[in-house]
């Protein structure tokens, strides 16, 4: 009978599977709907390449949801690194993995959906007496639907960050089959995992959508860990639970760019759960090869968090550290042994193909301590901090920490707690996210305290959350309100986060109209921009086809990238290969190094009609400003504008429209 | 045997502990700051391109078709949170300036004399060749030079200043007089 019912939910999911890639490919207007499918293929395939590493490293075992999606996650970017070493990724390569990954998750979704249809018939039955109750247990997946629904309708494009950079960078892989630019600062921000899940995203979408990914996709699976949360199989209370998901839903969304911010917070919990269920398993393995398969989801998720941002690999390197010297696992000597050294050879394998491709792209194989391509100039690193300015600034970044000012010092008070002092694994984490925090500032005096705390969010804000639902669930089992222990001990957390819940009552409501505007707007939009489009494809055709073209510009995504070899002077001065761009000295040193290159045209924004990053003025106030960084970044600023005009004058040019200059160096 | 097992405990998370601490040390350690060898091309071409392009034009105290701080003029400089802003001028300064709109008007000007130096300084103030009333200030001043009657909007002016001394202060290689912090035109009732 249940084999039964499961076929009928395989089928029913499979059925929505094809419509909704159906809607991605066929509905194109508006393209918020077809990314609105699309976007849950994607999810639903990440929960089935997880279940595929779950079911090598945890036979017979069902993991949860949220973690299997992470851990999918991890697989589709190691098979991503092997597609874009390649050159092989393509638009249809992309909806073929999405669809295979789909494909593997019907029989997990299928006997979920029958266990939920199964319980909820139970509490609706139940809630005939009770409907408010019954109805209350609803309440967590509206929320993921709407945490989903905001993602879809959202298009917070960063004028500086994703339209310069995060753009081009799925685009440059569907056109190109990989993800190379030696002059891009951006792009050595991370090895190139988010880039590479916004690609399959944008293989059946539009790209002015894949912000679905982080804000709707993993902000959904968040909330999902949260929902999913147990301790020594003990769950918060339900109410907590709740109140932590409101939370968490309207908590100030930090993040100003569609680089990794909840897929970084959802992938942390996810590393915990998964450690957590994978020491279990070593224990009670009986065999060297048990505890060895347990490496595949470790290096899995390690490499998915690894490529998500360049300041997450020590705080992960750490973690694990700890984890293989951690009393469970240490005490089985050489099986332990066995699993680190499986976990880290795995993990450089599954990451080989984005480390070679950063390092033929811009020379380094670790950013930031290998700088590779790197100007001196931009290292991030202030050279006259004193180690007493630099433990003020620590501190002040502390304090200032946004959503909550403080809150990281509240890892440090974490050893304090009994019931915390029991859970190694999230002392564990406390110890590595403060590491990593002041890794991060250390390599990062150069900025503002305030500037660089969203770099550690996803770490500090999984571990708060963690130690919170882990005093929260210190009572006793089967409680819908916490007892009485567990609300004295959980309480410094609960009321930091209705405090703060408080403060952001603005922002709740903020976050509803805009969910409900955008919706309605997007339902009838058409397709972003298409007369910039249109002026940057006739930029282009003016230069011969497989011609190397420089460009600076407001929307580099609009370029063909297969048509051309694009370079994205994305931050002037940066990054360039060697002998380096020349500065400061004379403008037909540009034009010789260029040479060298092999770059021929160049395509720029007058600085005079820059709608972004390109003003002349907004570069030329920073001179002054009072954050070291940009006092730096604008003399190269400068510099570029006026090399590129003085160029400009004596070249042949061969397009202007509305600011938008193509030039060819050869020509007069 | 349990006092073993947590001595051995104990040692492995000594262990765990300092293999953590080896580890940030080494990230640490290797994030030092690279020297720079563009910091001085860079700041040349930073003062140039200020003197240049005379950075007032972006904020109050500016150069402009109205207000041109001319010879002897040196670049704005401000506190950082830009909340005062002042030019410092040398022995002789010029300021071409024009008329708002047609009327009476005084120019308002504030800054510092010869403080820093220790002296009180004395400008002689000259408005198309002609002389007017002159200041003088230790630290700060305030003056009203009278411009005159301008029969239309956009009259040009040439305001020249004087001082009776100069002086070069501290990790400075200016040669210095006094200062304008505001400028503002102020008509006459």
């Amino acid at each position: 009978m249940k084999g039964q019912t499961d076929r009928r939910f395989a089928i029913g999911i499979g059925v929505s599977i094809v419509a909704a890639t159906l809607v991605g490919l066929l509905v194109r207007n508006p393209p918020m709907i077809g990314m609105y499918a699309w976007g849950s293929c994607v999810a639903i395939s990440l929960i089935g390449y997880g279940s595929l590493a779950a079911r090598f490293a945890f036979p017979g075992k069902r993991l949860p949801l949220a973690l299997l999606a992470s851990v999918g996650a991890g697989a589709l970017v190691a098979l991503g690194s092997v597609v874009t070493a390649t050159r092989v990724m393509r638009p249809w390569l992309g909806i073929a993995l999405v669809l295979v990954g789909c494909a593997c998750a019907l029989p997990r979704l299928a006997s979920t959906l029958e266990n939920a249809w199964a319980k909820n018939a139970r509490r609706l039955r139940y809630g005939r007496r009770l409907p408010f109750l019954a109805l209350l247990t609803l309440v967590p997946l509206v929320l993921i639907g709407l945490a989903y629904t905001h993602g879809a309708v959202t298009i917070a494009l960063n004028a500086y960050d994703d339209e310069l950079a995060y753009m081009t960078f799925p685009k440059q892989m569907l056109e190109t089959g990989s993800f190379a630019d030696p002059f891009s600062l951006r792009r050595v921000a991370a090895y190139g995992g988010q880039p590479f899940l916004h690609a399959l995203l944008l293989s059946n979408g539009e790209l002015v959508h894949i912000g679905i990914l982080d804000r709707g996709i993993f902000f959904s699976f968040a909330l999902l860990h949260l929902r999913e949360l147990t301790f020594e199989n003990r769950r918060p209370p339900f109410i907590f639970t709740l109140a932590a998901m409101v939370v968490f839903i309207f908590l100030q969304n930090t993040s100003i760019n569609m680089a990794s911010h909840y897929s970084g917070i959802a992938s942390f919990i996810a590393l915990y759960r998964l450690l957590k269920l994978g020491e279990a398993e070593f224990v009670a393995a009986d065999s060297w090869h048990k505890a060895a398969r347990l490496a595949v989801p470790y290096a899995l998720l390690a490499t998915f968090l690894c490529t998500l941002r360049q300041n997450f690999v020590p705080t992960v390197a750490l973690v694990f550290l700890a984890h293989i010297l951690g009393t469970k696992v240490r005490a089985h000597g050489g099986r332990a042994f066995v699993l680190a050294v499986c976990t880290a050879v795995l993990g450089l394998a599954f990451l080989a193909g984005w480390i070679v491709q950063m390092r033929q792209s811009s020379g380094t194989a670790l950013f930031p301590l290998q700088p590779g391509y790197l100007r001196p100039a931009f290292t991030m690193r202030s050279p006259t901090m004193t180690p007493g300015d630099e433990a003020r600034f620590i501190w002040a970044s502390l304090v200032w920490h946004e959503p909550f000012p403080g809150w990281p010092l509240a890892l440090l008070a974490m050893p304090l707690s009994r019931v915390l002092r029991r859970e190694h694994t999230i002392i564990t984490f406390a110890a590595a996210s403060m590491i990593g925090y002041v890794f991060l500032a250390h390599s990062f005096t150069l900025s503002s305290a305030e500037n660089f705390a969203r770099y550690s969010f996803p770490f500090v804000m999984a571990t708060l959350f963690l130690a919170a639902f882990a005093l929260a669930s210190s009572g006793p089992a089967g409680r819908v309100i916490a007892s009485r222990r567990a609300t004295t001990t959980a309480s410094p957390y609960v009321l930091g986060a209705i405090v703060g819940g408080a403060l952001l009552l603005g922002q709740a409501r903020e976050f509803l109209r805009l969910t409900y505007q955008n919706t309605v707007h997007l339902a009838f939009a058409g397709h972003w921009r298409p007369e910039v489009v249109g002026r940057y494809a006739h930029a282009q055709s003016v230069v011969p086809e497989n011609a190397s073209i420089l460009v600076m510009v407001d929307e580099p995504y609009n370029f063909n990238y297969a048509r051309n070899r694009i370079y994205n002077l994305d931050v002037p001065g940066a990054l360039s290969p060697p002998p380096g761009l020349p500065f400061f000295g004379p403008v037909a040193e540009w034009k010789q190094y260029f040479a060298t290159q092999g770059i021929r045209y160049i395509t720029f924004i007058r600085p005079t009609q820059s709608r972004g990053n390109y003003v002349r003025p907004y570069w030329f106030r920073r001179f002054f400003h009072e954050d070291e960084i940009w006092r730096r970044h604008a003399p190269y600023y400068i510099y570029a504008f006026d090399a590129l005009e003085e160029l400009a004058k004596p070249s042949r040019i061969l397009f202007e429209e509305l600011g938008l200059v193509v030039i060819d160096l050869e020509r007069e | 045997m349990v006092g073993v097992a947590q001595q051995r405990d104990r040692g492995l998370n000594v262990l765990r502990a300092g293999l953590c601490g080896i580890f940030a040390f080494a990230a640490l350690s290797a994030c030092r700051p690279v020297p720079d060898p563009e910091l001085e091309v860079r700041e040349q071409y930073i003062e140039k391109m200020i003197r240049a392009e005379d950075a007032g034009a972006l904020w109050p105290l500016t150069s402009r078709s109205a207000v041109t701080f001319a010879t002897g003029f040196s670049w704005l400089e401000f506190t950082q949170d830009q909340s005062l802003m002042w030019r410092w001028a040398s022995k002789h300064a010029e300021l071409r300036l024009r008329a708002p709109t047609a009327g009476r008007y005084h120019l308002h000007i504030t800054g510092w004399g010869g403080g820093i130096a220790g002296f009180t300084q004395k400008v002689s103030v000259r408005v198309n060749g002609q002389m007017r009333k002159g200041f003088e200030g230790l630290y700060k001043y305030d003056a009203d030079i009278e411009v005159g009657v301008s029969e239309r909007p956009g009259t040009a002016f040439l305001v020249e200043f004087d001082c009776e001394r100069s002086f070069t202060p501290p990790n400075d290689n200016r040669d210095l007089g006094f200062s304008i912090n505001s400028l503002v035109w102020e008509p006459v009732p």
